[in-house]
């Protein structure tokens, strides 16, 4: 699921780069880490694997010495640059961010009886705040002049906020529907679950 | 922390929450500037307002610094009393001699000079004869029935020795002054009416003497000269309004030598040394009435005064009046203020809570509103100070003057005083520190409220849970405090011959406390009562009653105020009607209202009387509808006083035998009207017709003549039936107890006045409301007991009465035309009397409407959320105007009728306080120095309650409070927007 | 912890109920919370969950059914009415989400308005006025009337009176809730400025992004704290929360 969404946006994003001149792998990497301020690393296989496709799509060309692929230099062609352009014009549209686990669990969580519900909703609010105080903190220390990274971060924050309510709302139906009911399988006492980890690490 | 510095913030947040506030805080102002305006105006003119001494200090010449009057009272009698304006009790004309100047002037100053002057008003001045100037005849030679009456007028002659002469007489205009006995210096106005200059000569005739006529009469004089007439040459005029002369010592001088019985001494002390107090004391021991300048503007102190007794009919009755003016004005003032700041209150809760956040304690709140109101108070003080000044100003200036006491020197019997408006600086001072407590006063329970506030609700602006105390909401409270304060008044009203002053005071002011704390109450249970009872209401009147009873604060001081100004209307008009009608018992009219009689100032014979107001009478037809005249007479007392005559005689109703028991007679009150049951009280028997009447000055005698036309063309009450009496042969009376049931009355006949009733007869009778004479007869049946009469004077005929202005106007007529004419008219033109009389209960109607405006306007405010919501909710216009229309009905309704009782029951209650408490001082008869009698106090003898006015009043409360309603209720055109205030 | 020097706010087992008998609402039920100098502490929670409560027993507008509020040591319920509007003045400041300013007084007397209610002369409080309010970058609008100013600016100015003089406790309740969210985020960034600067801030806000300034957030619930959060470095000192 991640990974997807990652995929998409790193196409775009080497296009986008390109625009700005050829450049080799290692350095399209460093400059997709830098942009997007380490918030979704991607390595070195990725980059490659996406420049192939491209290469494939024929949106990108570039010198093939794959013996030293650190050093080939990639170039748009002129459908990637009509790419890029239809790219930056159109809007993203709800479809392409991919399955939300989040929702996935919740509705999972409602469907399946006899989960404590209250205790999952509280236990990713605490965690989201944290990673709201996370963030806000970053977001101090960030260069005022650095807007691209003030944008991201704010981004995390607002979409956080939205999750936020929408967990408001999500306990106040589910406690209007009577089914708050308590746990048969013990839930993890302290310990992280695998949502949970997930989450940090997209912080991170 | 300074005094200062605790006030600062308070203080700065008042002046700018005033401003912010802009309406609420003019109206709190005027509101407050209007008792200021009338403490500043009332002082101030009533510190310049002529009183007595006032006058009569304006009556000492310049130059002079005494009057001296040396009565002819017996020096064994009684010892003299007198105040400083020369007011004294008793009678001080006798057989005894007066003070001469070798007495008088030991006991005066020796650089002092006395003059001594002589003044008769009771002259004609004359054209018509040939006589030299310095000769003297007897009156009447070359005075013939063929005179013009052009060239006759009245004349008041003054003359002094030479020292004198100049101090009393004004400036010579054209001319020179007297230099012997047979130059005299006349007015303007003498000069006009006979067509005189300088150089032209003149005779005054001193007529005789008649009994009692005239106002300036000097008995003794005028009988000392009467039927003597002496030529003048002018030699100078001086300007004046009145006919008047100055002459050196001549004439009247050497009459009142040759007949020194009865004449007191009149003397001017001219020079620089003071007359003191001390030395009028002194004079008093000689039985001379000093008025001194020095003692009037240096007034002495009460202890060095001659004691005075407090009359206690005047002390209740000026304590009643005291209590309630004192009481009602404050409780009206607070009534109409209080709401305002209570209201704001309301409104300024969240800024409260702001600054009870902000770190204001308890004490702050309370300064902070109580500074609004010394802001208000200070401002309204001095825009009261002003309004203040600006009344004083205006008012018109002019006053007719007392009469009784005055020094024998005659200016005229009315004079134009000049006021000069008196501001002291300490008024204004006053002013403003009763500004600033009433604008204490009134955020007193405002402050108090703030002080109580609790943050943290008055920061959501929600009104802290009210408590319900069950006993206030109790409908019966109200009424039973209300009785309880009635019964405390009626008690104090039944134990007022016995109790002390103050007990009484104590008493009534308790009662005015239960009685407005019982009328709060009711009138706090109004709104709620008529919630309950009127169900089926539809939604915004029952909204606007339910909003009445939930806001006691801003409802019940709204429906007081406009309750308490309708009751002191009603009871203004009531206290006025009752006067007027006491009036017109105790004086009564020999005219009715649209009538008019003409008389002689100074009769000289039948005829020739007949002449003048005929002259009269034709020069009134020429502009105004009358159409004829009709003669009135009198008995003529002299001739049956001086002489036996064999076919004189005398007739007087005898009043029933049986009525009262021994010793009592008929009360005043009970016969004043017909068909009244019967009151006895303790008098002379032999005395008809009451004890207390008076005459005014123009009618002599109880005893009047006229045939039935006259009665007729009187236009007085039951004048037809009365004239019919007349002519049937017998007499109408004003006392109703003297007429029998079968209409007649029981007349005793006899030869003189004083003689022993020879015979009884019974005439048929009527009775006449109102009437001044005791009794009136026909000529013809005066005669046919042989009264002997004399001629009086004439009644006016027109077809349907004069109206005001027309009885003015011929008032002027008659004026321009002939000093010799003297005009009289009812005293009672209206119920009330004259129309300026109404003028305080007009204040108070706009006062009520005052009340009911302000308080509508600030229900406004604080509903105006309500009515935007309900606005924006879909509320259509007329429903809000049936809203606000419903509070001013309801407000209307709590305070107009139940001010309307008050004020007829507080009428008639303080109606009857005062003749209680004038029964306690029945004696009260006072004599000035030259036998003018003054008027007794007011007995009370009626109770009315003048309903056309008091429906006036009613119906333009309730139109006006209404129409502003209508035009209150308009709702805003634009949404008002949630802020702070 | 116990040799720290004394917190600035601290409530102990403190209960309030409102109204009586049948209709009584626990507003808040047994907390307590510790609040030291240079702490920003959020407080969120459902309408009806005790946060405005909190807020008005802490700065002694409201009186506790039980327990005690100590505000830099000083129990509050040991205070009289007007003890407790001194301590407004010298100790605590309020900043409400609406109508802080008095209307009619321009920004500076504003702030100065809890200074002369001490007894400061206008003189004196002048300069200490000036400071705060370029403190809280509003100083050109010293002679503004608040009905002339921004939303934005308001507060600021309701925050410069709130910290004026020696306070060092800021309660806010909901400042934010007027304004947009850029305004809204200056404003937080002053509170966050002020708490850098010493002040002791309890912050009531429904807006978790606001909360996310603050060193750590407790929620409330029914009266009764729910959980508290913060920065991940701070997670094992958050163990202080009340169940």
């Amino acid at each position: 699921m991640e990974m997807m969404e990652v995929a998409v946006s790193v196409k775009h994003a080497l296009l986008a780069l390109l625009c700005g001149g050829p450049s080799t792998t290692y350095q399209l990497k460093k400059d997709f880490d830098r942009t997007t301020n380490q918030t979704w690393p991607v390595n070195i296989g990725q980059v490659s694997t996406t420049l192939q496709r491209l290469v494939r799509d024929g949106l990108v060309a570039g010198s093939d010495e794959p013996e030293d692929p650190g050093t080939s230099e990639w170039y748009l062609t002129d459908a990637g640059r009509e790419e890029v352009a239809r790219w930056w014009a159109s809007p993203v549209s709800r479809e392409r961010r991919g399955r939300d686990e989040l929702v996935v669990k919740l509705a999972l969580a409602v469907h399946v009886p006899g989960v404590d519900i209250a205790a999952v909703v509280q236990r990713q609010r605490s965690a989201m705040h944290q990673m709201l105080h996370d963030v806000t903190r970053a977001r101090r220390t960030v260069d005022p002049g650095d807007l691209a990274a003030r944008l991201v971060l704010d981004n995390h924050i607002f979409a956080t906020e939205a999750e936020l309510r929408w967990l408001d709302v999500v306990e106040a139906e589910v406690a209007r529907a009577g089914r708050a009911t308590a746990t048969r399988g013990p839930v993890p006492a302290g310990g992280q679950t695998a949502t949970d980890q997930a989450t940090v690490e997209v912080a991170r | 922390m300074t005094w200062m510095a605790r006030w600062r913030p308070p203080l700065r947040l008042a002046a700018r929450d005033a401003a912010r506030h802009w309406v609420r805080s003019v109206l709190a102002v005027v509101l407050v500037s209007l008792p200021v305006a009338w403490l500043v105006s009332d002082t101030s003119l009533s510190g310049s307002m002529p009183t007595n001494g006032d006058v009569v200090l304006a009556r000492i010449p310049e130059g002079a610094q005494a009057v001296l009057t040396a009565t002819t009272a017996d020096r064994h009698g009684p010892p003299m009393t007198q105040t400083p304006e020369g007011s004294t009790t008793g009678e001080w004309s006798g057989d005894g001699e007066p003070a001469g100047a070798d007495e008088l002037a030991r006991l005066l100053p020796p650089e002092n000079q006395l003059v001594q002057f002589w003044a008769y008003g009771q002259l004609l001045a004359t054209t018509g004869t040939d006589l030299a100037p310095g000769e003297e005849s007897s009156a009447g030679e070359h005075l013939v029935e063929d005179i013009d009456v052009a060239q006759l007028s009245t004349v008041v002659l003054l003359e002094a020795q030479a020292q004198g002469l100049p101090v009393l007489m004004p400036a010579v205009d054209v001319g020179s002054v007297p230099t012997d006995a047979t130059q005299v210096v006349i007015t303007s106005k003498l000069a006009g009416l006979l067509g005189l200059s300088v150089g032209d000569q003149m005779t005054f005739v001193a007529p005789h003497q008649v009994f009692g006529a005239g106002e300036f009469t000097d008995l003794a004089l005028g009988e000392a000269v009467q039927d003597t007439q002496r030529g003048y040459r002018v030699v100078g005029v001086a300007e004046g309004d009145l006919p008047q002369a100055w002459a050196l010592e001549g004439w009247l001088a050497a009459a009142a030598a040759a007949h020194p019985e009865g004449n007191a001494g009149n003397w001017l002390v001219v020079g620089e040394q003071p007359v003191t107090w001390d030395q009028t004391k002194a004079l008093n021991r000689l039985y001379t009435v000093v008025i001194s300048r020095h003692v009037l503007t240096h007034y002495p102190a009460k202890s060095e005064l001659y004691p005075v007794e407090e009359k206690r009919g005047d002390v209740l009755a000026d304590a009643v009046k005291a209590v309630t003016a004192a009481g009602l004005g404050a409780l009206l003032v607070l009534f109409l203020i209080t709401p305002a700041f209570t209201v704001s209150v309301d409104q300024s809760r969240r800024m409260l809570g702001m600054a009870a956040a902000a770190g204001a304690s308890p004490r702050d709140l309370r300064r902070m509103l109580t500074a609004q109101g010394l802001v208000v108070g200070l401002v309204g003080g001095l825009l009261g100070s002003v309004l203040g000044v600006l009344v004083a100003v205006v008012t018109p200036l002019s006053s007719v003057l007392d009469t009784s006491g005055t020094p024998q020197i005659p200016d005229g019997a009315e004079g134009l005083v000049d006021l000069s408006v008196r501001f002291s600086w300490w008024t204004f001072v006053a002013a403003v520190g009763v500004g600033l407590l009433i604008g204490f006063v009134a955020t007193a329970a405002a402050a108090w409220t703030a002080s109580r506030l609790h943050p943290v609700d008055a920061l959501k602006d929600r009104r802290a849970p009210r408590v319900r105390r069950a006993v206030l909401d109790s409908v019966f409270l109200g009424p039973a405090v209300l009785g309880a304060g009635v019964a405390t008044a009626v008690l104090a009203l039944t134990v007022v011959s016995s109790s002390s002053v103050s007990r009484l005071v104590g008493l009534l002011v308790a009662a005015l406390v239960l009685v407005v704390t019982g009328l709060a109450l009711v009138v706090r249970s109004v709104p709620a009562l008529a919630a309950r009872v009127v169900t089926r209401l539809p939604a915004g009147p029952r909204l606007a009653l339910r909003d009445a009873a939930d806001h006691p604060s801003r409802f019940v001081p709204a429906a007081l105020a406009v309750l308490v100004t309708v009751c002191v209307a009603s009871c203004l008009t009531v206290a006025v009607g009752s006067a007027v009608a006491n009036d017109r018992i105790l004086t009564g009219d020999v005219v009715g209202p649209g009538g008019l009689t003409l008389s002689v100032r100074q009769p000289i014979s039948e005829g020739f009387d007949r002449l003048v107001l005929r002259d009269a009478v034709d020069t009134l037809a020429a502009e105004l509808p009358v159409v004829g005249h009709e003669s009135v007479y009198a008995v003529d007392e002299f001739s049956l006083f001086s002489e036996y005559p064999e076919d004189g005689g005398f007739i007087e109703p005898v009043r029933p035998q049986d009525l009262c028991p021994e010793g009592k007679i008929p009360s005043v009150g009970s016969t004043s009207r017909a068909g009244l049951p019967l009151r006895c009280e303790d008098g002379d028997p032999d005395q008809v017709g009451g004890g207390f009447l008076e005459q005014p000055w123009w009618l002599d005698g109880d005893f009047l003549v006229m045939g039935g036309d006259t009665m007729r063309a009187s236009g007085l009450p039951g004048a037809d039936k009365a004239a019919q009496t007349l002519d049937a042969g017998g007499v109408v009376v004003n006392d109703a107890s003297l007429v029998s049931r079968r209409g007649t009355v029981q007349v005793a006949a006899s030869q003189q006045v004083w003689g022993e009733a020879e015979r009884g007869v019974e005439l048929p009778g009527a009775f006449v409301h109102g009437l001044s004479p005791k009794y009136v007869v026909s000529p013809e049946t005066a005669r046919s007991f042989g009264v002997p009469l004399t001629y009086l004077g004439e009644y006016v005929v027109t077809d349907s009465g004069l109206s005001a202005s027309q009885i003015a106007r011929a008032r002027d007529i008659i004026d321009e035309h002939t000093s010799l004419v003297v005009v009289g008219e009812s005293q009672y033109q209206y119920p009330w009397g004259e129309h300026k009389r109404l003028i305080p209960v007009a204040v108070l109607v706009v006062l009520a409407l005052v009340a009911t405006t302000i308080s509508l306007a600030l229900a406004k405010t604080q509903v105006r959320r309500d009515m935007v919501t309900m606005h924006a909710v879909g509320a259509s216009g007329s429903f809000l105007r049936r809203f606000v229309l419903t509070q001013a009905v309801v407000i209307l309704a709590a305070g107009v009728p139940l001010g309307l009782a008050c004020g007829l029951g507080l009428g008639a209650y303080q109606v009857t306080w005062l003749h209680e408490a004038a029964l306690q001082e029945p004696e009260a008869v006072g004599w000035g120095v030259h036998g003018v009698r003054y008027y007794g106090p007011q007995n009370w003898l009626e109770t009315v309650m003048l309903w056309p006015v008091q429906v006036t009043i009613v119906v333009s409360v309730v139109a006006v409070g209404l129409a502003t309603a209508l035009t209150v209720a308009r709702p805003a055109r634009r949404l008002v927007q949630r802020g702070i205030d | 912890m116990s040799q720290a020097p004394t917190p600035v706010l601290e409530l102990r087992g403190v209960s309030r109920v409102h109204g009586r008998d049948a209709q009584a609402v626990d507003a808040l039920v047994d907390m307590d919370l510790v609040l030291a100098a240079g702490e920003f502490v959020a407080v969120m929670g459902p309408s009806g969950s005790g946060k405005s409560t909190l807020l008005h027993l802490a700065g002694g507008l409201d009186a506790p059914t039980s327990g005690t509020v100590l505000v830099e040591g000083q129990d509050l319920g040991a205070l009289s009415a007007t003890g407790r509007a001194v301590l407004r003045r010298r100790s605590v400041g309020y900043v409400f989400q609406d109508f802080n300013l008095l209307p009619g007084l321009t920004a500076a007397e504003n702030v100065a308005f809890p200074l002369e209610l001490d007894g400061w002369s206008a003189h004196k409080a002048r300069p200490v006025v000036r400071t705060v309010l370029s403190e809280v970058g509003v100083e050109d609008l010293a002679d503004r009337r608040p009905e002339d100013m921004s939303g934005g600016q308001a507060q600021r100015v309701a925050i410069a009176r709130a910290l004026v003089g020696p306070r060092r406790l800021l309660l806010a309740d909901e400042p934010t809730g007027a304004l947009d969210s850029v305004t809204g985020t200056e404003i937080v960034q002053v509170l966050r400025s002020r708490a850098d600067h010493g002040a002791a801030v309890l912050l009531v806000t429904h807006e978790p992004r606001f909360a996310a300034w603050a060193d750590r957030t407790v929620f409330l619930r029914d009266g009764r704290v729910v959980d508290t959060t913060g920065p991940s470095d701070a997670a094992e000192l958050l163990g202080t929360a009340a169940s």
